[in-house]
């Protein structure tokens, strides 16, 4: 074991991973904290992402602006939640069928639309990130700073939008209806607000921001587009939002949790303990299942969970 | 309502499935293989995509100059399916193959090991190729790289280009050619540099680059000065986070000194063309299969490619220890013995 290798700035480098690993995961949970909270469960998170990390790279290679590829992944992401709706509340079809149908869509359509789009290359195409961000006064505190304050914008953005998702969720009237719809449709139907409309509205922010977790990896991270290059986080995500049980607070824990977990099984393999690698690489999942069992049971999902709404009881 | 729901469902999974055909991709390599009374078919069947400037675009463009070499006496058509990453797609694509009546089915990777044997038995008339593997049959060859002796030589130049005297390297899982390349890596980098350190890093996933930029960037953060990846996609981002940080990195599989010219130092390459060519030769002639194909220093089917924009960086030191180790190799003066039986620790 090298234990010489563990300096105040390898553990700094830790806890920053932490939260650079934690900032997709994090978007794509607030998005599904919206869609659960209406009563839709979309399954199709990972696929979304992968269709947002895709249209992102497009966006922002053609017009060589980050923020455009930003709002093309958001939009793209927000088109696949509005599929998902359809799905859903129109065609009233099983939730987890369709979900993963989605996934198995967005996996399969940002492959073909990449290779048709730039062919057979011998160089991947690239672009550059966003630049990190150092916040003045607050990135030379020493340990915080480094940790907290040297990231790029995407990440500083998605912390803000914890607060955010809360008072949206909590203190406004649209929050309140999205949070009604999941509970009790035939009460929110009978106040003259329309149900479908609200759902729709919710699984398209959830699409939005599943597409922005997406094109994080490509805008935040590599400024490249990869094949199945989300490797499971979308599910990752769904899990987050269980534990976080349906708040965007406890959302914010949960993704750090994963970074975290995520963060040292690198560190542990860097620093050569004799465990096996397939082992450590387990680490971050061992958690995200215990932690899962241990909450799930105390978790209470939104009454009208993954049922979709018939008007006066009709089927 | 319940029938209609069933039949949009339906409907809209129909669309999904032609619209993605499950993921795999198929290309024709010709625009249009005209299938010719005695043409030879081959199924080209790769893990990840024919342009990831790594382990599969290596196999591409072999199996392409394979057809091409062997154009003049005989019309080889080859065609190529792309992402049969799960392992659960990866028979009823052997399968489709054989069926189809294919000369030789190619499954490039590991994982193909125990499909490709279960498939081959009802086919004995297909041949089959597995690309790295130990388990062999009458109709199936394994074709492997010696990873070993090209990651030794990328351990000697890291070992005798650290400054930091920490080297570390990054691959997807501990199998393999992978596990050979990792450990020789270290002996390597120890042969010319006893002082060394050498870090050493699996993703657990071929396709999570941002997974793997992190390991790179961890690796770095220890102190790292000189990474090699034994590719795939994440070996790309490998080379992602060497550029961001200044860091010399090396590449693996594919000539990969272009994708980050400033940085990429050598890269180790495969060249498996005259090796396919080589096969379907022996399949043509009943001789194919029950034994190991390789490419090594010794049949150039891998080589060291040095990035010239760097040659300030490789001194003459450096390029005669290379030189050494290769030859060493070549005449076989040079054996690291059973790598399979070194532990990779962490």
């Amino acid at each position: 074991m090298n234990t010489e290798l563990i300096t105040a700035s390898f553990i700094i480098g830790i806890l920053a991973a932490s939260i650079r690993l934690a900032t997709p995961l994090l978007m794509a949970a607030l998005g599904e904290i919206f869609t659960e909270r209406a009563g839709i469960l979309n399954l199709g998170v990972e696929g979304i992402m992968l269709m947002g990390a895709l249209s992102g790279f497009l966006g922002a290679f053609w017009t060589s602006n980050l923020w455009i590829g930003v709002a093309v992944g958001m939009l793209t992401g927000a088109l696949f939640g509005l599929l998902m709706g359809f799905m859903s509340i129109t065609a009233k079809t099983n939730q987890v069928v369709a979900g993963l149908g989605i996934t198995i869509f967005g996996s399969g359509l940002s492959t073909l639309l990449f290779r048709l789009t730039f062919g057979l290359r011998t160089t991947p195409p690239s672009l550059d990130i966003f630049p990190t961000l150092r916040i003045p006064l607050l990135s030379q505190i020493p340990g915080i700073g480094p940790v907290l304050f040297e990231h790029n914008i995407l990440v500083y953005l998605t912390l803000i939008l914890v607060p955010v998702s809360s008072f949206f969720l909590y203190r406004t009237r649209l929050g309140l209806a999205i949070r009604a719809v999941g509970e009790s449709p035939d009460a929110v139907d009978t106040r003259g607000l329309n149900v479908s409309l609200v759902r729709y509205l919710s699984v398209m922010i959830g699409g939005a921001l599943a597409g922005l977790g997406g094109s994080y990896l490509v805008l935040g991270s590599l400024g490249l587009f990869w094949t199945q290059m989300t490797a499971g986080r979308g599910f990752i995500a769904i899990a987050i939002v269980v534990f976080s049980k349906w708040d965007p607070a406890r959302a914010l824990l949960g993704a750090l949790v994963f970074g975290l977990a995520s963060a040292l099984q690198i560190s542990l393999q860097t620093l050569s303990v004799p465990i096996a690698s397939e082992l450590l690489l387990m680490l971050p999942y061992i958690i995200t299942i215990v932690v899962l069992v241990s909450v799930s049971r105390r978790a209470e999902f939104p009454s009208a969970f993954a049922v979709p709404y018939y008007r006066g009881g009709e089927k | 309502m319940h029938k209609k729901s069933v039949f949009l469902l339906f409907l809209v999974l129909a669309m999904l499935l032609a619209a993605c055909g499950g993921g795999a991709v198929e290309e024709p390599v010709a625009e249009e293989p005209t299938v010719g009374e005695d043409a030879y078919r081959v199924a080209l069947i790769l893990p990840g995509r024919a342009d990831d400037v790594s382990w599969n675009q290596a196999a591409f463009e072999g199996m392409n100059w394979a057809k091409e070499t062997l154009g003049a006496n005989v019309q080889v058509d080859v065609t190529v399916v792309e992402q049969v990453y799960d392992v659960a797609d990866i028979e009823p694509a052997l399968l489709d193959y054989a069926q189809q009546g294919y000369d030789m089915v190619v499954g490039h990777g590991f994982q193909f090991q125990e499909p490709i044997l279960k498939v081959a038995a009802d086919y004995p008339d297909v041949h089959f190729a597995l690309g790295t593997g130990f388990k062999l049959a009458p109709n199936v060859g394994v074709y492997d790289v010696k990873l070993g002796d090209g990651g030794y030589v990328m351990g000697i130049i890291a070992g005798m280009l650290t400054e930091s005297n920490i080297i570390g390297v990054i691959g997807g899982l501990d199998v393999s050619e992978i596990h050979r390349g990792h450990v020789a890596f270290k002996l390597g980098a120890e042969s010319v540099n006893p002082d060394v350190t050498v870090l050493n890093s699996f993703v657990g996933d071929f396709n999570d680059l941002s997974g793997a930029k992190e390991a790179a960037l961890n690796q770095i953060n220890a102190g790292a000065d000189v990474l090699w990846q034994s590719g795939d996609g994440i070996g790309i981002a490998v080379l992602n986070a060497c550029a961001e940080q200044d860091v010399i990195c090396m590449g693996n599989n594919a000539n990969q000194n272009d994708i980050e010219p400033e940085i990429t130092v050598a890269s180790n390459v495969y060249a498996w063309g005259p090796m396919f060519v080589q096969m379907i030769q022996e399949s043509q002639d009943g001789d194919y299969g029950d034994k190991h194909y390789w490419i090594d220093f010794a049949n150039e089917g891998q080589q060291t490619i040095w990035n010239e924009g760097l040659s300030d960086l490789i001194t003459p030191e450096i390029e005669a220890k290379v030189e050494e180790a290769r030859q060493g190799f070549v005449d076989g003066t040079l054996d690291l013995g059973d790598l399979d039986a070194i532990e990779i620790e962490g």
